[in-house]
């Protein structure tokens, strides 16, 4: 069996992209405006991470409406929650001295 | 916490665990929020309802048995549409959630097996297979429990819900309120009408309506908008009228207290309280 270190992920080396994922959670659905408030962020520096975790799977973004307002949504897919709790893992493995 | 690849730090990752936690503490502080606890539960109670009075007035018989009865299945459609109703003015609501949680997995097969054991029941009545009166009250009861368990739960935490996401009744938008205005007089047509001889127009234009709702979706009159707006004030009174319109349908099966008299009194209070709902509070009430 691989080592956990072996699952560090490049997708959440920033800290932007990390903390996103950390927000979502297994099961968490959140909406543009609060995650970009909840995480501190830029709009643009947001958008471009959730942009890049998109791409490879690891969130989903829908589209809500409110009246003709768009209300954009961002959830994590099943293959970001396991990349994402692989890297905890890795991240736990790395401070328990298992280097 | 910038950190070259395989060359990530002890002090490094316990940065970055951390910062895990933290904003999981954020998220956790955030939701469930009363607000979709107690929305959640009013879906349980309205899906479980519909889904009894459904088996109870067309289930365990067959279909010679319900229509000679009285009972008729084009009263179906006073369960339907406002069940449909409430499927895209509660779509709306949630939009003014900023956080919303996914049910469980486990959850998913447990609806699955419900709506299968329903379904099943619906075959059994319409092939005309009898089956034991008790699961008509059965089904619903376990749909209730499933459904409600979670929010019940969340509503023991007690997360207080943030000002902008709080529920209080302020003067809607004029689209909202002929909206409202409408919806009321559609069910009180329903309720005024299901004892005459026009009621199964009514019952056509009615489900025509929530078919028409559906292009308008993303309208500022549309269903979805209209939920978002309404408050406290407007999901009483849509509950009440709700209400009725499913007990009307068990007494029309059942009894044979339902006059053309009362039918007409029914109608007239439902669409009085929504019409009501959809005028106050008006901009200078607040």
């Amino acid at each position: 069996m691989a080592h956990p270190r072996h699952q560090w992920d490049d997708a959440f080396q920033t800290p932007i992209r990390f903390s996103l994922m950390a927000a979502l959670g297994t099961n968490a659905v959140i909406d543009f405006r609060t995650l970009r408030d909840l995480l501190e962020a830029d709009d643009s520096v947001l958008s471009k991470a959730v942009s890049h975790l998109e791409k490879i799977g690891y969130v989903k973004v829908t589209k809500g409406y409110v009246g003709n307002r768009p209300k954009t949504w961002i959830g994590s897919t099943a293959k970001g929650t396991r990349a994402y709790e692989a890297h905890l893992r890795a991240l736990r493995a790395i401070t328990e001295g298992a280097l | 916490m910038d950190s070259e690849e395989g060359e990530v730090s002890t002090s490094d990752a316990a940065a970055w665990l951390r910062n895990h936690d933290q904003i999981q503490d954020l998220v956790n502080r955030r939701v469930p929020t009363r607000s979709q606890a107690t929305l959640s539960l009013w879906g349980a109670l309205v899906l479980a309802v519909y889904v009894g009075v459904f088996l109870i007035a067309f289930g365990g018989r067959t279909v010679h048995e319900t229509v000679s009865n009285g009972g008729d299945y084009q009263f179906s459609n006073m369960l339907l549409v406002p069940l449909l109703a409430f499927s895209f003015l509660v779509n709306g609501a949630r939009e003014r959630m900023g956080i919303q949680r996914k049910p469980a997995g486990r959850s998913w097969i447990l609806y699955l097996a419900i709506f299968v054991a329903f379904m099943a029941l619906g075959v059994l009545s319409l092939v005309g297979v009898g089956y034991p009166w008790w699961l008509n009250l059965l089904v619903p009861l376990l749909l209730f429990v499933t459904l409600a368990i979670t929010p019940l739960r969340q509503l023991r935490q007690s997360v207080k819900t943030p000002e902008t996401e709080r529920w209080v009744t302020k003067p809607l938008s004029r689209p909202t309120r002929w909206t409202t205005a409408v919806i009321g007089v559609t069910f009180g047509l329903l309720v005024a009408t299901s004892t005459s001889r026009w009621f199964p127009i009514l019952s056509i234009i009615a489900f025509m309506l929530i078919l028409g709702a559906l292009i308008g979706l993303r309208t500022r009159w549309g269903l979805p908008r209209t939920g978002y707006e309404w408050g406290p004030w407007q999901w009483v009174a849509f509950g009440l009228a709700t209400g009725v319109l499913f007990l009307d349908v068990a007494l029309l099966t059942f009894t044979p207290w339902m006059t053309t008299a009362v039918a007409i009194i029914a109608g007239v209070l439902v669409a009085a309280v929504m019409v009501l709902a959809a005028l106050f509070p008006r901009a200078a009430d607040r």
